[in-house]
């Protein structure tokens, strides 16, 4: 039972100490925007000034209409990773979590042990000789590097084995009596039971891929298939060096996905960080 | 066991192949666009522990350093400032509204983030027109790692704050009107009761973010290009993770001592994390 506050002055200074740090957090942010609406003139003669003076989307028409930096296709790439790489890690983590969780078999817990280990290597370990393995198989520049690689992360299973674990037995008991096979428990029984942690999971795996930065930056070598993070990336050492209007256009175009998605679906990005710890 | 199969094909093909297979390399003499020249043993390794007169040597420990240098500092402002954020937000006022601002940030990529500070931080940017001076903050040192570190904890304490909020409000109530029943100040329910009862949420929160600062990669290729530095492919904001990355895409391609670093890296992060599991339960009481 929470008590209802009383507004003492500690409250008051804890108030003003979050509305300080909420300033912090979003004048960055501000400034994005702001800057995006400015002319170039305007950039360099009003810097500080948060409310443009004549606002205008000409970054917005300039970048879009740039066929040198295709701000389009970019979006197309990352929406392929994102929706190739979130399928496959859903489907590959629920069925693993369900295995690891419902049924028994020789070698269960060393296995889950083996991928808990794994966990504490990190990823730069990997990246140079997952990179030669692409290239081997002649698979750079195409999709399937930035689709393949991101099922193999262990958070997925993680988060939806602990909630399998949580389902009684006798909701599957009943089942198995009516003679349905692991599969058909799996998939009519487990996976509606879990909607909410699936949708955690896919929004995370989602996200993360769509900002995932340095094995797009690795493995794509032509400008039409890089992913939106790459491209941003490319044009602030390229085209628009310097020229932070549509800079700032950019990366307010690449932010508006997730910050977005964020405000919508707010719940799901804490419970899943909540949950991460918890088991942690 | 079937359903762990597809699992296990990635898994296999995306961790534990690149293992044995970063080892393999790192035995051979291999480089990127050459490929493979036969096996040279552990002459790599000898290299990067012994032989100083390499270049790529020198390069990588001042790399490790770098990153080294950016853990010690980031790692517990991260973690102290996510905890303060998380206590101002437990029992403090509109707790939903800011902790939603302040995780906005933690959703961007490395990308827009860095991007959006290089201007507020560019010459004549944001910043400069703020204070009415220039001052070189990606150029010269210690600007640059001011920079960065700063950008930095604009960006990611958004992950942390959450974890500990989940594990503050889990702590139960009874333990603070025990407390002030005693007399216990705010401080001293602060250090008896909220930080012990916290304490396997912080082991995760620490070791999470050891991780991450490790991985430190994008704010210096976008902000600082891995300088300010006089020449050489190190300089002095160049994590460990860019130099790998230019050892075997950069002028050297030399593929099998990128594995070799990977593989040494990778060592070194894994006693770090298992030395800190075992510090968290040391100290337990």
């Amino acid at each position: 039972m929470e008590q209802v506050a009383r507004w003492t002055w500690q409250r008051y200074l804890q108030l003003a100490a979050l509305v300080v740090l909420a300033a912090w957090t979003l004048w960055p942010l501000a400034y994005m925007f702001s800057t995006s609406l400015k002319s170039t003139a305007e950039v360099t003669l009003n810097v500080a000034g948060l409310i443009p003076q004549h606002p205008t989307l000409g970054n917005y028409s300039q970048i879009l209409s740039d066929n040198q930096d295709p701000i389009g296709r970019w979006f197309f790439n990352s929406a392929v990773a994102v929706a190739g790489g979130t399928l496959l890690t859903l489907l590959c983590a629920s069925l693993a979590a369900y295995g690891l969780s419902r049924l028994e078999w020789p070698g269960r817990d060393w296995f889950f042990y083996a991928i808990l280990a794994a966990t504490l290597i990190p990823g730069i370990t990997f990246i140079i000789p997952m990179f030669s393995e692409f290239a081997k198989a002649g698979l750079l520049n195409t999709y399937w590097p930035i689709i393949l690689v991101y099922p193999a992360g262990a958070f997925g299973v993680f988060l939806l084995r602990q909630f399998y674990l949580s389902i009684p037995r006798e909701i599957e008991e009943a089942a198995i009596i009516d003679g349905a096979g692991k599969f058909r428990r799996w998939f009519q029984i487990i996976l509606p039971m879990t909607r909410t942690p699936l949708v955690t999971l896919t929004i995370l795996t989602a996200v993360g891929i769509y900002n995932d930065f340095l094995w797009p930056l690795i493995v794509m070598q032509s400008k039409d298939m890089y992913t939106i993070t790459v491209g941003i990336y490319l044009v602030t050492a390229g085209a628009y060096v310097n020229n932070y209007g549509p800079l700032m256009a950019f990366s307010t175009i690449a932010a508006v996905p997730t910050i977005v998605l964020f405000i919508l679906l707010q719940r799901h990005f804490v419970a899943s960080a909540a949950l991460s710890g918890v088991k942690g | 066991m079937l359903f762990v199969l597809p699992y296990f094909l990635f898994f296999a093909a995306f961790l534990l192949w690149p293992l044995a297979y970063a080892l393999w390399v790192s035995l051979r003499t291999w480089t990127t666009t050459g490929g493979d020249q036969g096996f040279t043993g552990l002459r790599h390794y000898y290299n990067l522990f012994f032989n100083w007169k390499l270049d790529d040597t020198v390069y990588f420990w001042q790399s490790l350093e770098n990153t080294g240098f950016f853990a010690i500092i980031t790692i517990p402002l991260l973690v102290v400032l996510a905890l303060i954020l998380a206590l101002l937000l437990a029992h403090g006022p509109l707790r939903t509204f800011f902790r939603s601002v302040f995780y906005v940030p933690a959703v961007l990529s490395v990308a827009v983030a860095m991007t959006v500070w290089l201007w507020i931080l560019q010459n004549g940017g944001v910043l400069d027109s703020y204070i009415h001076n220039s001052i070189p903050w990606l150029i010269q040192q210690p600007w640059a790692w001011v920079s960065i570190i700063i950008a930095t904890l604009w960006w990611t304490p958004g992950f942390n704050m959450i974890v500990l909020l989940a594990g503050l409000m889990n702590i139960p109530n009874d333990y603070y009107e025990a407390a002030r029943i005693d007399g216990a100040n705010g401080f001293q329910q602060l250090l008896f009761i909220t930080l012990p009862l916290l304490r396997p949420v912080l082991a995760f929160v620490t070791i999470t973010q050891m991780i991450a600062s490790f991985g430190l990669f994008g704010q210096p290729l976008i902000l600082t290009h891995g300088g300010p530095g006089v020449g050489g492919p190190t300089q002095s904001t160049t994590p460990v993770a860019l130099q790998m990355y230019n050892e075997a895409f950069g002028t050297s391609q030399n593929l099998a001592l990128a594995c070799a670093m990977s593989f040494v890296l990778g060592l070194i992060l894994v006693i770090l994390a298992v030395a800190q599991i075992r510090f968290f339960r040391a100290t337990e009481m």
